[in-house]
């Protein structure tokens, strides 16, 4: 008996073509090998893939090492073989069957074919971008969504949420949420310092949309902000049309201390390099900017006679002179041997023993008698009474005092001075009668006008003050200071000048009166200064050095209106 | 499209660009506002509204290719204008902000603009140097032939094969069915495709070949199938790659585009509505 092999092949128009053979009983080999019974001539089998052999009077299948075999739909390695048996192996079905004549048959069906080649090639590969999954369409409105949802939607919803809560509520520091602090992508630019404490607060200066923001929202806290010029003699002073904004440029903190005023120099030199034609009225001085003869020389303000203040320019003859009422040579104070300390004796003086820097640095604070000059410039007006010692600007009191320091001695015989009447200088203990108190008094009377007239005159009060009068009536000058004596400029910052010395400014030890301006010339500040585009000196523009909302003038512009700042 | 549109009558665009940009620098220049220069101020607004304009006419590009009815102006000027305009907003727009940028919806209208213009520069550049260099790796043969030659170089493979052992078989069939060209954006815009089965089936032939089987016909025969399959995909994956090139900067110069005109109008509306 032999077993009957049929290769089925399905053809195109119907039908199944069929091709037989024989194969001796025994060992059969199934594989896509030539040697092997049963031929499958496809790649997917292995050369030899799998054995039916005879065993125990029926048949058994068996795989050949990793190849895969499925009987009757379950993989397996190994079945014994009954006919009606479907065996797969590879794209290969095989059915058992019976075959008159024959052990049995094996119908053989390839189930895969391999397909075509170049088909399943394109399928596998992707050549257009489409097949990666790009598109434009849905790109393009994803992005537009989402930017607009978050840049605009968003903000504006959180500006009307905003609204509709109370903007109060956030000037007061009420805490934003991601609504209503969504604006903050709509910063335009850093926040000034001083304006970041409310910065995150839009409607603070933003306060209607679609409108500039006006000067009430600045007002709110710059209420009274002065004019530049007088708006009653000069009217651009006004500057009507203009906002504090079209100046003051906000969101520019990266400009450091020129956030929001401007430093340059063509602010005002724009006008003032030619004010005279533009405001004949002006008493300025053109001005174009601060290196040599751009600038005027400096004019101080000087106490003058009578405490008048008088206006006069440095370089004017004869010079400015301080009326002050004082007398004080600056040289004599600062030679380099020292000055005589009565108690000390010989002791060096420094600006500083007597000019100390007011707190903030920016001014000095006023000189002291009792602090500065007393411990050399004692009030004692008897060397033999150490304890007494005259008070200082108070006349009658001061002759008050020396009246009852002779009275006393008087009245108790004490005194020791040779010219006196013998009746003051008797032994102490020995009563006076009426008559002789009397006496005494009247020496004492005279003694101390005598001693007043030397004190005001000539030893203590006149080495400083101008004395007229006596005889117990003197006339101690007024003091007046010069307070300001550039009033149109800021106060002069000296701490950061500190490196500088005193007298590299102010010509102090060459000054032997009072009546000296030590104001130092412009042409000293301009050994370091320069204009705004000087290259070899610091730059420095109009503002450093003077305002251009005057303190003293009124305010620019009312204040009025709600602000989202007024509480 | 190729260099006619860069060189379009004697670079009339290019002109045209250039001297509108030398006018807002020379504008720039002598442009002093109170604070520093921004798109608030007169030259700020003038610019703004220049670039806008400019942007807006840019798109409209989108629409007039679209239109087969031949217009009184060429297709080609059109594309001409379009990219000299476009590129001249890298520094119209730049003088606009004043060189200021912050995390804001102002700098993101900036540097979407910036994508869509850097995109599009690449689009250039592709549209001029690649088609000569698809031309060249073709020679003379399109796509469609070259995936042919592949298949029918696999056939031939698969029967060679056939005779031989498991491994070789495995190799080669392997090789024929899971070898791909392309696939995925990385793979097409590589133009590699790591781990290709042919080449591991290329190599296990030069190893036998180059061992003990030396003298086996079907693998010194399979050497050359495989050597030449390879050439032919590495011919396959660059006309890909170069063609995903061509296309690639249009998927990001489109969406960002319509990304750049929703930040546009935010940008345009919140300067305003907090003015």
């Amino acid at each position: 008996m032999t077993i009957l092999v049929s290769y089925l092949t399905k053809k195109q128009r119907g039908g199944v073509a069929r091709r037989d053979i024989e194969v001796a009983p025994g060992e059969i080999r199934l594989g896509r090998g030539a040697d092997c019974e049963v031929h499958l001539a496809d790649p997917r089998v292995l050369l030899h893939h799998a054995t039916i052999s005879p065993r125990g009077g029926g048949w058994f299948v068996e795989a050949q090492g990793t190849a895969e075999m499925r009987v009757n739909g379950a993989v397996t390695g190994a079945s014994s073989v009954r006919l009606g048996d479907r065996l797969a192996l590879g794209p290969y079905e095989l059915q058992v069957t019976e075959a008159p004549g024959h052990d049995f048959a094996i119908n053989i069906e390839l189930a895969a074919p391999l397909g075509d080649d170049l088909e399943q090639l394109k399928k596998r590969s992707g050549t257009q971008l489409k097949s990666a999954g790009l598109g434009k369409r849905a790109w393009s409105w994803t992005l537009a969504i989402v930017v607009l949802g978050i840049f605009l939607a968003l903000p504006l919803a959180g500006f009307y949420a905003k609204t509709e809560l109370g903007q109060q509520d956030y000037m007061a520091g009420a805490e934003r949420n991601w609504l209503t602090g969504s604006d903050i992508v709509w910063i335009s630019g850093k926040i000034a310092g001083p304006h970041r404490f409310f910065g995150d607060n839009c409607e603070a200066c933003h306060q209607k949309p679609f409108v500039m923001v006006q000067d009430q929202a600045c007002l709110a806290c710059h209420a009274g902000i002065e004019n530049h010029a007088d708006p009653a003699r000069f009217d651009f002073a006004a500057f009507s049309g203009q906002l504090c904004q079209s100046c003051h440029k906000e969101h520019n903190a990266n400009l450091g201390k020129a956030a929001l005023v401007s430093q340059e120099q063509r602010f005002c030199a724009d006008c003032h390099s030619g004010l005279k034609a533009r405001a004949p009225a002006t008493e300025l001085i053109d001005v174009a900017n601060f290196s040599p003869g751009a600038h005027p020389q400096f004019r101080v303000s000087v106490m003058g006679e009578g405490a008048k203040i008088v206006r006069a320019s440095l370089d004017a003859s004869p010079k400015p002179q301080e009326v002050s009422g004082l007398k004080f040579p600056h040289d004599k104070h600062l030679k380099k041997e020292g000055i005589r300390n009565p108690e000390k004796g010989m002791v060096k003086l420094e600006c500083a023993s007597c000019h100390a820097p007011a707190p903030g640095g920016i001014g000095l604070l006023p000189v002291r008698m009792e602090t500065h000059c007393a411990e050399c410039h004692s009030l004692r007006f008897e060397p033999k009474a150490l304890d007494r010692v005259l008070p200082h600007a108070k006349p009658e009191q001061a002759l008050m005092v020396m009246r009852d320091f002779y009275a006393g001695q008087a009245l108790r015989g004490e005194v020791t001075d040779e010219t006196a009447p013998a009746l003051v200088r008797r032994r102490p203990g020995v009563p006076f009668t009426e008559p002789e108190r009397l006496e005494a008094l009247a020496w004492a009377e005279r003694k101390a006008i005598e001693v007043g007239d030397q004190v005001f005159g000539k030893t203590l009060c006149a080495s400083c003050h101008t004395v007229t009068g006596g005889q117990g009536k003197w006339e101690v000058a007024k003091v007046s200071l010069t307070w300001h004596w550039m009033p149109k400029a800021k106060l002069f910052p000296h701490d950061r000048h500190e490196p500088v010395a005193c007298v590299a400014c102010h010509d102090a030890e060459l000054s032997a009166a009072a009546s000296d301006v030590l104001m130092p010339s412009i042409k000293t500040c301009q050994q370091c200064h320069g204009g705004e585009t000087a290259t070899d000196k610091v730059p420095s523009t109009c503002i450093a050095c003077h305002e251009f909302h005057l303190p003293h003038l009124s305010p620019m512009r009312a204040a009025g209106g709600g602000s989202a700042m007024a509480k | 499209m190729n260099e006619s549109v860069v060189v379009y009558r004697g670079f009339r665009y290019l002109k045209v660009a250039t001297l509108l940009c030398l006018l807002a620098i020379v504008l720039y220049a002598f442009h002093t506002p109170i604070g520093q220069p921004n798109g608030g101020s007169w030259l700020g607004y003038g610019l703004g509204g220049i670039g806008a304009a400019i942007i807006l006419w840019l798109m409209w590009f989108g629409v007039r290719k679209r239109r087969y009815k031949p217009g009184k102006v060429k297709l080609e000027e059109w594309l001409s204008a379009h990219v000299y305009l476009g590129l001249a907003l890298i520094i119209i727009a730049t003088l606009h902000s004043g060189f200021q940028f912050g995390w804001n919806v102002h700098t993101l209208a900036y540097v979407l603009m910036m994508v869509v213009i850097l995109s599009g520069a690449f689009g250039l550049y592709a549209y001029v140097r690649y088609p000569r260099l698809m031309t060249e790796n073709r020679r003379g043969q399109t796509l469609d032939g070259i995936f042919t030659q592949i298949a029918d170089l696999d056939r031939e493979c698969r029967d060679v094969a056939m005779r031989l052992g498991d491994e070789v078989n495995d190799a080669v069939l392997a090789a024929a069915q899971r070898t791909r060209v392309g696939g995925g954006l990385v793979r097409q815009l590589s133009g590699r495709n790591p781990n290709c089965p042919t080449l591991a089936a290329l190599k296990l032939m030069q190893k036998l070949a180059a061992g003990p089987r030396h003298d086996d016909a079907g693998v010194r025969k399979l050497v050359q199938l495989l050597a030449k399959k390879d050439d032919l995909l590495g011919q396959a994956r660059r006309d890909v790659q170069l063609l995903a090139m061509m296309q690639v900067w249009l998927f990001i110069h489109v969406p960002f585009t319509f990304a750049l005109i929703a930040a546009l109008v935010a940008h345009v509306f919140s300067v305003f509505f907090y003015w």
